[in-house]
């Protein structure tokens, strides 16, 4: 069996759905009907492709389409979106894609392979003021090119399969080349795309709605005839969806919300559980005193002791497992005895500490104090930063929490304005080329907060995104493991689960390990 | 004949007085309320005041091995979903409440009545203007004001207290110390021992601090003992919206915040006690400050 198979086979057993109405009942899908849902933010701006926060895609997922997509129901299964059928030619180094026909944008203007097309080149080559969020992703495509009307072609610099993720993923909104000629920064103030729901509004701090688009181009969807999205978290989130007021939260909540809504609600709900792409990380920069020293920054993750802390924290939240940079269990991951002998994941966390200590003493810093940048926003963020500041100050070290809200914590994570930082990072799939950029060079990943320079890091990184030997990349990825954790520029702590309770009239939804799937809507109904 | 007097007395005339009780016997049987809450507050000062000798762990000590655990002989009142002991996180949390309540109570109550007393006294264009900017203040409700300044002004630790937020808290007090202050100054200004020290030449700062602030002492002091319990509860509401107190300090505010809620329904003591700690001190201040009150101004609390 190979590894891939062997994970889906794991998450299936380790997705767990509870509901008193089992998934067989639920039925042909019924039209018509509002889905409310909590969302914990609101977006600093509309374009998909600048935007990194979960809460911006859980609003503009459903008014555009991508050229691929992840297949409902059947993840992490790639078919097409607004792409019919596609070709991919390792020898030429060449993808080519066939566009479904008559696929009409919001404004009843045809999208074809001139609108892929430009979409594609504003990420892979952004105009002066655009930003390419996700820049990196794209360093294999050298051009784009127009075929025909409905034919689009890829050319890539080197064969690399991570690429086909990238053509799916859900931050890569299909925008109108005609608008983008006009004006390249368009879509950071207008929503216009070729999804299954129409922008009607948006309320500041308060609610965005969004109507049925007529013209969808799959047949029969959407079902639902309007979205309406509410600025919630937190304990409000829980109150809402027990009293009715929305009917999920699709980022999830904590497992003890969960079990209050199962005892609350019974039948009314269901629950979907299982494990997540997300994890806990934190960035010490490595550009300044103290942390420019290797020992600090290592003495700093051998006193975390991971194994107490998921076994304790668990039970009462989402931080459930400990991993290193990729998902624990995946299809990536190494062995528990692999992991065990990285820094910072000793079952021995006592003489981990003593190591931790000495480290610190021969640096000068056995008295280190600094400032932990924490974001607020649900408690769990909080919650993991007194877990790090508790760890450290079992070594002598004193973390002083400065909890900001998510735009100052998000402008010192840009501009590296932070001495210590909790971070949380969600991915798509299990793809280390693309998980693996939060932990390499700035200079090659703008999503790497650390600010560190690494050549040995990055060229463990580039060998294994182009290494077609499984075995061979497995072991790269021990490497660079090896590597990450004795340098420590950035630490992975702890690993989520994901829990989303929803009012039990919702269906047609796939719960995936990550936050930023199946948000479309386009397949999801309420039941009367 | 009848004797009409009474047989002499065999003692002193005052041996046949009713036997007057000892002052606090007085104090009890007139105020049993104030002296309850004030034995109450004595209680928890001492008890949050040697915190550090008194509590039976380090409030910040984690055992994830515990968590959630309930009341027993090792943990009075149980541990919360750190592993931490409950009652050490009570005993210093009582610290953070009492300093920044009475801190923040004495601040805005002294720099309230020393506006009060200066617009009255000086009267004029300066009363004008200060009285309008007063009643602006005073619009503004107290919970929204506070919330507004703490997260305008961020945090500025002094010696490991949140400066911004005490000024925070103390500055809804300012305006509602200021009137009473004011009340109470226009009616001594009018006194004839005013008049004399000002027909002696005194002057008017020699005034205000000799002969009008020594007499408002007394709503004063009822005033911060009410402001006090407010204070505290600003505290505990802005630390439990995450603008007040940082974690991991020990705060009952902090205490009852993020997932507490949800655990309460499996750990209902990690909400209780913290919760009955806020609610005993705000319900003892409020009875203290009631018999001060009464107290001070016996003539207020004849009609009732």
């Amino acid at each position: 069996m190979i590894p891939g198979k062997t994970f889906i086979a794991g998450l299936a057993a380790a997705t767990v759905i509870v509901s008193a109405a089992p998934v067989a009942a639920q039925g042909e899908p019924q039209y018509g009907g509002a889905l409310r849902y909590a969302v914990s933010d609101d977006p600093a701006n509309f374009d998909c492709h600048a935007a990194n926060n979960f809460a911006v895609l859980m609003r503009l997922a459903p008014h555009y389409s991508t050229l691929l997509r992840f297949k409902p129901g059947n993840y992490p299964e790639i078919e097409g979106d607004v792409a019919r059928s596609w070709e991919a030619d390792p020898e030429a180094l060449t993808y080519t894609f066939t566009l479904h026909p008559d696929i009409q944008f919001h404004d009843g203007s045809q999208l074809t392979a001139e609108d892929v097309a430009a979409t594609f080149e504003r990420l892979a080559f952004p105009p002066e003021g655009v930003i390419s969020e996700r820049i990196e992703t794209f360093r294999q495509i050298e051009s784009v090119e127009v075929v025909d009307e409905l034919t689009v072609r890829f050319h890539l610099k080197e064969w690399d399969t991570s690429v086909l993720g990238t053509f799916a993923s859900p931050w890569n909104c299909i925008y109108s080349s005609e608008l983008l000629e006009s004006n390249p920064s368009y879509p950071s103030r207008v929503v216009m795309g070729s999804g299954p729901f129409v922008f009607e509004d948006f309320v500041a701090g308060s609610v965005w709605t969004a109507s049925r688009f007529e013209n969808y181009f799959r047949e029969g969807q959407p079902y639902l005839d309007r979205l309406e999205s509410y600025t919630m978290e937190g304990q409000a989130v829980v109150n809402a969806i027990q009293a009715g007021q929305v009917h999920t939260d699709f980022r999830g909540v904590s497992p003890q919300a969960a079990e209050r809504l199962r005892t609350a609600l019974g039948d009314g709900i269901t629950t979907h559980v299982g494990p997540s792409l997300t994890h806990f990380l934190v960035t010490f920069n490595s550009q300044s005193a103290p942390f420019d020293d290797q020992r600090v920054r290592k003495a700093l993750n051998l006193a975390i002791d991971r194994w107490g802390g998921v076994a304790g924290l668990g039970a009462t939240s989402e931080m459930k497992y400990v991993g290193g940079p990729l998902m624990p269990n995946g299809q990536f991951s190494g062995s528990d005895a692999h992991l065990e002998s990285l820094p910072g994941f000793s079952r021995n966390i006592e003489k981990a500490r003593e190591e931790a200590r000495q480290l610190l003493a021969e640096a000068g810093q056995a008295d280190l104090s600094f400032t932990l940048t924490v974001r607020d926003g649900p408690p769990i963020l909080v919650d993991f930063a007194v877990f790090l500041a508790d760890q450290w100050r079992r070594v002598g070290v004193n973390a002083e929490l400065k909890i900001v809200q998510t735009p100052e914590w998000a402008s010192a994570l840009t501009n590296s304005n932070f001495v210590a930082i909790t971070d949380i990072y969600s991915a798509l799939r299990e793809e280390p080329t693309e998980q693996l950029t939060k932990y390499i060079s700035y200079d090659l990943s703008h999503r790497s907060a650390g600010r560190f320079d690494d050549p040995v890091l990055d060229d463990i990184w580039a060998r294994q995104a182009v290494e077609t030997d499984p075995r061979a990349r497995l072991d790269l990825l021990r490497k660079f493991e090896e590597r990450l954790m004795e340098q420590s520029y950035s630490l992975p702590v702890v690993w989520l689960e994901r829990s989303v309770a929803m009012d039990a009239k919702l269906h047609g939804w796939t719960f995936s390990p990550s936050n930023f799937l199946y948000l479309d809507q386009s397949g999801t109904w309420l039941s009367n | 004949m009848r004797n009409v007097f009474p047989p002499p007395s065999h003692g002193p005339l005052w041996a046949n007085e009713p036997k007057r009780l000892p002052n606090w016997v007085e104090l009890i049987r007139n105020y049993p309320f104030g002296v309850v809450g004030l034995l109450v507050l004595v209680i928890i000062f001492v008890a949050s005041g040697l915190a550090h000798w008194i509590a039976p762990y380090d409030p910040l000590e984690t055992n994830y091995a515990n968590t959630l655990a309930a009341p027993s002989l090792q943990h009075w009142l149980g541990t919360d979903t750190f592993g931490r002991d409950l009652l050490s996180r009570v005993l210093y949390g009582g610290r953070t409440a009492l300093f920044i309540g009475v801190s923040a109570s004495i601040i805005g109550s002294t720099i309230g009545a020393m506006l009060g007393i200066t617009s009255a006294y000086i009267g004029g264009w300066f009363e004008l203007i200060l009285e309008r900017f007063l009643e602006v203040l005073l619009a503004i409700p107290t919970m929204i004001l506070a919330l507004v300044l703490v997260a305008t002004m961020g945090r500025n630790l002094v010696f490991g207290i949140d400066f911004n937020l005490v000024l925070a808290i103390a500055l809804p007090i300012v305006p509602n110390m200021a009137r009473i202050a004011r009340s109470q100054t226009l009616t001594i200004r009018r006194q004839a021992y005013v008049d004399a020290a000002r027909t002696l030449g005194f002057s008017s700062s020699r005034i205000i601090a000799w002969h009008i602030a020594p007499n408002i002492a007394g709503p004063y002091i009822v005033m911060v003992t009410t402001f006090v319990s407010q204070a505290i509860l600003i505290e505990a509401s802005l630390s439990y919206l995450g603008l007040g107190v940082t974690a991991p300090t020990a705060s009952w505010g902090l205490m009852l915040a993020g997932n507490a809620f949800n655990s309460a329904l499996t750990a209902p003591w990690i909400v209780i006690f913290p919760g009955v700690a806020i609610a005993l001190v705000v319900f003892s201040f409020s009875m203290l400050g009631d018999a001060l009150r009464d107290i001070f101004d016996p003539k207020a609390s004849a009609g009732r």
